[in-house]
Parts: structure tokens; C-alpha cells; sequence
């Protein structure tokens, strides 16, 4: 393939002048508003910065541009940049883990994009190339990889052995013919249009009251005049028949709020999943998506800390799922989830888990405490008596809430019947939730603490609740069982820490320190086949 | 692997360790200067509205009596309760750490998952001589697990035990 070499020191892409000074523009105006509005004296200084722009600001996004350079070797990539102060900066190519390719609105209109280079080593994206054509973005994407896998032969070569089946039946095992040689890319996910508006059917999004306000500010009403449409203006009958009859008026609210939540969520997910594609290339998957921002991002497999799989009550009862990787360890953003399926039945999830090595899902999960129902009513009950009580205090009416105490025992019933967990030799399985449904696939290998605890009032029942931590899991919706006999939530942490140790236990009962060559989600079965079901001990054997 | 430590037998392996007695005084100080912050607040918030017209609910004093006797007998309570279920424990290839009154929490971290090591004192803390070892995971829940109440020489101890376990890449 007609691969361009980068060996001479490259300037950007023309185009990025005109994209930099369209971005700049804005800040312009803004400094000119007061003095376009209004000018008298002290309007003279908004002047004195527009001068400064033209002469400072202006002249700098041009020496910015012709004093940036960038070079790529075998050895490195080098970015020579900054017009005051110059910096050298030189990444090593074997430290570089990801090559992203971002393309916003603006750069698509001009068929440019952003490089990002990433190491594993910093936590912040460590060059920028911004902006390059397209066509060059992928050459320069290829071009790092084929130096990568010229310089570390060795490395790759033992890569690929310890990445499991994904990898190993994708990657060709001849690998001398070609001068630069790829993985091969396995497509794994590709959502037509149809489903992509069918997913966004299934969610709502608030965006249109941001869109709502937003849109506010440009109209430039006050709220004054808000009050006087309603009151005088040419909003007035609303008024009156919302005095008139508040219960359809409400009815009606609710209905158009719901609608265009509906509505924009379908928007969102078009713009956001818009030609969805992932593709597993070797140990990395690769996604690209995208309708005004085309990001094309690559996973790879080794910083994959947990398979988290969601649904909703509606999306779960038709059978609709979505799967996400928690990951981290690539850069700050990255950090979290990312989802590889954004849509798509059970069935397709699981071939998905099953290229990537993720461990197969289990048939069947160990409930929680039957106590679980109890202390889940009285929390739902506690809301809705002080509610109730608080709100009946002026509107007596109002006791009549308490008869939601009925479908409070219900959602706690259901509450127990959806939280379930499963322990395996190597991943800890838990499912949770009645209208936001969450599965967690933890490797046991990946787990960071183990930790049980247990409330006041789980003390008094004899339960307790336990959870593993892992690397960038979220700030809520935690992994965590809550309510299992206190002798089952400490047989689970010695379990699991037992399963942590002997991860790193070599088969002479010697034990490492340094972890063992281990893909990120693809597990021992797939360097040593057995028959998983068989391997598979669970809490219930013991 | 622990041979290697010089001077003092190695911490490990010793059960389970309540903290250094000293840090119920340390918690109590530091609960005392939130007390006497508080009163002060509300004691010029009193002055405020006795000075200003007005009917008041509560006659002059009472709201800044009350901070000052909550405040107090959590000054002396909490702390004596925290030393009493605090625990903690350096083994093999792990720390172990049992605390809370309400909500008791037990915590096991890996050694081999560990990124960084800080042992750290207070202005309080330096008086009496103690120090807290707080232990780095990339986790979420516990990406700082602190540990109070250490005398400093075994808090560093602690340190140099824990720190030939610290791996370039725990992930």
C-alpha cells in the first residue's frame, strides 16, 4: 500500500490556518461586541484588544503554524513546536499505545483531523498533531504501526501468544510476506441506520431543555416579558385554560416533556452512533462512530478491566442490550466505560464477549438474602411515609400516597429478583438493578481491593454486603452485592482473594510478584483448554 | 522476601493491630477544634440576633450550649469508639483493615496492586509523634486507603516493607 514516509520533518496541513483563525473569530467578536454596540469612551479599550488581536493574535496562529514540525522515524516521533519558547518533543515509538483519530464538524467540512498520540506511561495525551488531512491521519496511523512491529518483533510475537483465541485466530500466522504487516481486522459490530434510530427510541434525553434555554438566550426575552405574554400578551389564552383545568394541563405537559425527551434521545443516539463499526484488530478493538463528530478510538484488549453489560426495563423486556468495557489507563477521558455495543441482542453480545475472551456468561446467579426485600421496602417505605406525611401536612389529601406503599413491597420483591452474583474460579459475576439493569464481568485477576461491610442495621439482620474495587470503575453504580448472610459475604471475599492469589501462583506453588503475562479479559482456559463448565466452582459447591 | 529487613522483626504476621492509644487524643483534638469552631459561628450568630429587633425562639445562649455539649460528647465518644473497632494487619501479600462504628468495614489490599506509598502527619499528628500510611490502588473505591494512628517509626516501617512490593505497571 502506497504508504507515505514521514522521515523529513512535516509541516500541518495547510488548511489548519484557516480552521485556527474561523475558531479565533469568535473570541473576536465578543472583544468588539461593547464597542459595535455602544461606542462611546469606554468602549475605545474593546478597540485597543481588537488591535492587539490583529496584531499579536493574528500574526501568532500563522507563526504557529509555520514553526510546527513533525517527524516521524522508526526510532520516534518528533513535534517541534511554540513560537516564544520552542519545544522538542520526542515520543518513543515503542511507548506509543494508541493513535486516535478525531474529526469535529469544522474539520470535516475541510477533510482534515486530529492526531492524538497516546503512551501508556502519562495520563494525558502526549502530541498533537492538529490538523493533518485525513488520508495522512490513517498513513501516519499505519506507518507507527508497522515501525512498531518492525522494532519489537519479539514483543508482538509473545503478545500474541498470550492474548488467548481472540487474537490467535485472527492474526495470520504467516507473518513474512508483506513488508508491513497488520493484523487482521475482524469486523465485529456494524449498526445500520435503522437500528441506530430504533436504539434511541429506547432512551430519553434531556437536551432539549438545554436546547430550549440556549436557544432563549439568542431570542433575548427577559423573564418580564415571559410574564407579560402570559399575562396580556399572545400567550394568554394558555394561561387561562391552565386555570381552568391544571389536571389536563399537567397531563399535557407531562406528555409533550416525555415526547420530546423521546424525541431528542433519538437525535443524540443518531449523533452519536451514527455508522457504528467495531472491528478487532489483533489485541486491540477498534470503533469508529459518529454523525457531526466522527471519532474513530482504539481499545486495547490488555487495559479492558470489566465487561459491564446494560439495559433498561423497556430495552431488557424486548431483549435489547448494551455492553460496555470499563478501561483504564490510556488517557484521563478514556478512563471509564466505553460502549463497544451500543445495541444489540443477547445473543450478539455474547459472540462479541466470547472474540474479545471475555469469560461466557453464566446460566444462573445465587440470590441475595431473602432479607434483601425487607431492608429495600423499608428504605422505599421511609421515602414515601416521610413524603407523604410531610406534603399531607397541608394537603391532606395527600395521604392517600401511602397506598404506594403496595408497589413499594412489589419493586423490593422485584429488586431481590434481579440482584444475583456468581463466582468462578476466575471472574466475579453481578447483576442489579429493576429499571436500570447492569451485569459486571470482573476478571478476579483485575480486581484492586477486596472489601465487605456491613451497616448498623445489616449487623442486626446478619447481613453484610461485599465488593471488589477495580480500575476506573464509575463514582456510582457500584459493583457491589448488597445483603448476603454475613458468612456468605466473608466466604465470598476469602474465596475471591484465594482465586486473586492463585493467579499469581505458578504451578510449583511458588508465587510471583510480578504478574503473569495475562490479556486483559481473556482468561487461562484460553491458554490452556479445558472445558469451562466443568472448571467452573462456585460459592454453591463449597 | 521479607528477610531483608534490617533492625526490627518484621511487622508482618503479628495479628491483627489496634492503632497507637495516642490517636483517640489526636481524633479528639481534631474534633475539638470543629467544636470550637462551630460554637464560635454560632455563638456570633446568636449575638447577631440579640443585638438585632425581633422575637427570638430560643432565649440567648441556649443554641450555642447545645453545639458546645453535642460537640463535646462527640469529641469524646467517637473517638474512644473508632480506636476500639480499628484494626489493622501488614500479612504475607496483603493489608488487611477492619474499621467503623456504624458501618464496619472490612478492607484486603493486594500488595502486588499497590502503585504508591505516602506516609503523612498532621500538625496534631507530628505533637504526638504518630503518622498515617495512606496506600495508592488504581481502584476506585479505594484509591486512598488510610491508615491512622501509627507510631512514626512504624509507620515507616510499614513503608519500607510494603514498598519492595510496588510493581512498575499494576494493571
Amino acid at each position: 500500500m502506497a504508504v507515505r514516509d514521514y522521515s523529513e520533518a512535516q509541516r500541518l496541513h495547510p488548511l489548519t490556518l484557516v480552521q485556527r483563525i474561523l475558531v479565533s473569530i469568535p473570541g473576536l467578536v465578543l472583544l468588539m461586541i461593547p464597542f459595535l454596540t455602544s461606542p462611546d469612551q469606554n468602549a475605545w479599550t474593546s478597540l485597543i484588544f481588537a488591535i492587539i488581536y490583529g496584531v499579536i493574535a493574528f500574526p501568532l496562529i500563522i507563526l504557529r503554524y509555520l514553526r510546527f514540525r513533525f517527524q516521524i522515524t522508526s526510532k520516534e516521533i518528533t513535534i517541534q513546536s511554540g513560537v516564544i519558547t520552542r519545544t522538542n518533543r520526542s515520543i518513543p515509538i515503542e511507548r506509543i499505545h494508541n493513535i486516535e483519530i478525531e474529526q469535529t464538524l469544522l474539520p470535516r467540512l475541510l477533510g482534515t483531523a486530529k492526531v492524538k498520540i497516546e503512551t501508556a506511561g502519562s495520563s494525558t495525551t502526549e502530541g498533537v498533531l492538529e490538523y493533518v488531512s485525513l488520508k495522512e491521519a490513517r498513513n501516519i496511523r499505519q506507518v507507527v504501526r508497522a515501525y512498531q512491529k518492525a522494532e519489537t518483533p519479539v514483543e508482538s510475537e509473545r503478545q500474541r501468544e498470550v492474548v488467548g483465541s481472540a487474537a490467535a485466530e485472527t492474526e495470520p500466522p504467516n507473518n513474512t510476506d508483506k513488508a508491513t504487516e497488520y493484523p487482521k481486522i475482524e469486523r465485529l459490530v456494524e449498526m445500520p441506520f435503522s437500528l441506530v434510530v430504533l436504539s434511541g427510541a429506547y432512551r430519553f434525553s434531556l437536551l432539549y431543555i438545554l436546547l430550549f434555554f440556549s436557544g432563549l438566550q439568542y431570542v433575548d426575552v427577559g423573564p418580564e416579558e415571559i410574564v407579560y405574554w402570559f399575562e396580556r400578551g399572545p400567550l394568554q389564552g394558555i394561561a387561562r385554560f391552565a386555570a381552568e383545568s391544571p389536571v389536563v394541563t399537567v397531563l399535557v405537559t407531562i406528555v409533550t416533556a416525555a415526547f420530546l425527551s423521546w424525541v431528542s434521545g433519538i437525535a443524540v443516539n443518531i449523533n452519536r452512533f451514527y455508522r457504528f463499526r467495531l472491528s478487532l484488530e489483533g489485541d486491540k478493538l477498534h470503533r469508529s462512530q459518529g454523525l457531526l463528530t466522527v471519532s474513530e478510538t482504539t481499545i486495547p484488549l490488555k487495559k479492558v478491566q470489566a465487561v459491564v453489560l446494560r439495559t433498561n426495563v423497556l430495552m431488557r423486556h424486548l431483549g435489547w442490550w448494551q455492553m460496555q468495557v470499563q478501561t483504564m489507563g490510556l488517557n484521563e477521558k478514556q478512563r471509564g466505560y466505553e460502549v463497544v455495543v451500543p445495541f444489540a441482542r443477547m445473543d450478539e453480545i455474547r459472540m462479541v464477549m466470547e472474540r474479545i475472551g471475555a469469560p461466557p456468561l453464566p446460566d444462573e446467579y445465587l440470590p441475595v438474602a431473602r432479607l434483601h426485600v425487607r431492608r429495600v421496602f423499608v428504605r422505599y417505605a421511609f421515602l414515601v411515609v416521610t413524603a407523604t406525611l410531610a406534603t399531607a401536612y397541608f394537603w391532606p389529601f395527600v395521604l392517600w400516597g401511602l397506598t404506594a406503599l403496595g408497589p413499594c413491597f412489589y419493586l423490593a420483591v422485584l429488586d431481590y429478583r434481579n440482584h444475583g452474583y456468581r463466582i468462578t474460579r476466575d471472574t466475579l459475576y453481578i447483576r442489579k438493578g429493576i429499571i436500570r439493569h447492569h451485569v459486571w464481568v470482573i476478571p478476579i485477576h483485575r480486581c484492586q481491593a477486596f472489601i465487605a461491610g456491613s451497616s448498623f442495621f445489616q449487623r442486626r439482620l446478619g447481613l453484610k454486603s461485599f465488593l471488589v474495587d477495580t480500575a476506573g470503575a464509575g463514582t456510582f453504580a457500584y459493583a457491589e452485592v448488597d445483603d448476603v448472610t454475613s458468612h456468605e459475604a466473608d466466604q465470598a471475599i476469602d474465596d475471591l482473594y484465594d482465586y486473586f492469589q492463585s493467579w499469581y501462583t505458578s504451578s510449583d506453588g511458588h508465587r510471583s510478584l510480578t504478574p503473569p503475562a495475562v490479556p486483559a479479559v481473556s482468561t487461562a482456559r484460553d491458554t490452556a483448554p479445558q472445558e469451562p463448565s466443568s472448571e467452573v466452582r462456585d460459592l454453591e459447591g463449597q | 522476601m521479607t528477610e531483608s529487613q534490617p533492625v526490627v522483626e518484621s511487622l508482618k504476621s503479628g495479628g491483627p493491630q489496634p492503632l497507637d492509644p495516642a490517636i483517640k487524643l489526636v481524633w479528639a483534638i481534631g474534633f475539638g477544634i470543629w467544636t470550637a469552631v462551630l460554637v464560635a459561628g454560632v455563638f456570633s450568630y446568636e449575638i447577631v440576633q440579640f443585638v438585632g429587633r425581633g422575637e427570638r425562639l430560643l432565649p440567648f445562649g441556649v443554641l450555642t450550649f447545645l453545639t458546645l455539649v453535642v460537640g463535646g460528647a462527640l469529641s469524646l465518644l467517637v473517638p474512644r469508639f473508632r480506636y476500639r473497632y480499628w484494626r489493622y494487619e501488614l500479612r504475607a501479600e496483603e493489608l488487611y483493615l477492619e474499621k467503623g462504628i456504624f458501618n464496619r468495614i472490612r478492607t484486603i489490599v493486594p500488595l502486588r496492586r499497590i502503585q504508591h506509598l505516602d506516609v503523612s502527619q498532621n500538625l496534631i499528628e507530628r505533637e504526638f509523634g504518630l503518622a498515617k500510611l495512606i496506600v495508592h490502588t488504581a481502584g476506585t473505591r479505594s484509591s486512598d486507603v488510610v491508615l491512622p494512628g501509627l507510631r512514626m517509626e512504624v509507620a515507616e516501617q510499614l513503608h519500607d516493607e510494603v514498598k519492595v512490593y510496588i510493581l512498575e505497571d499494576t494493571l
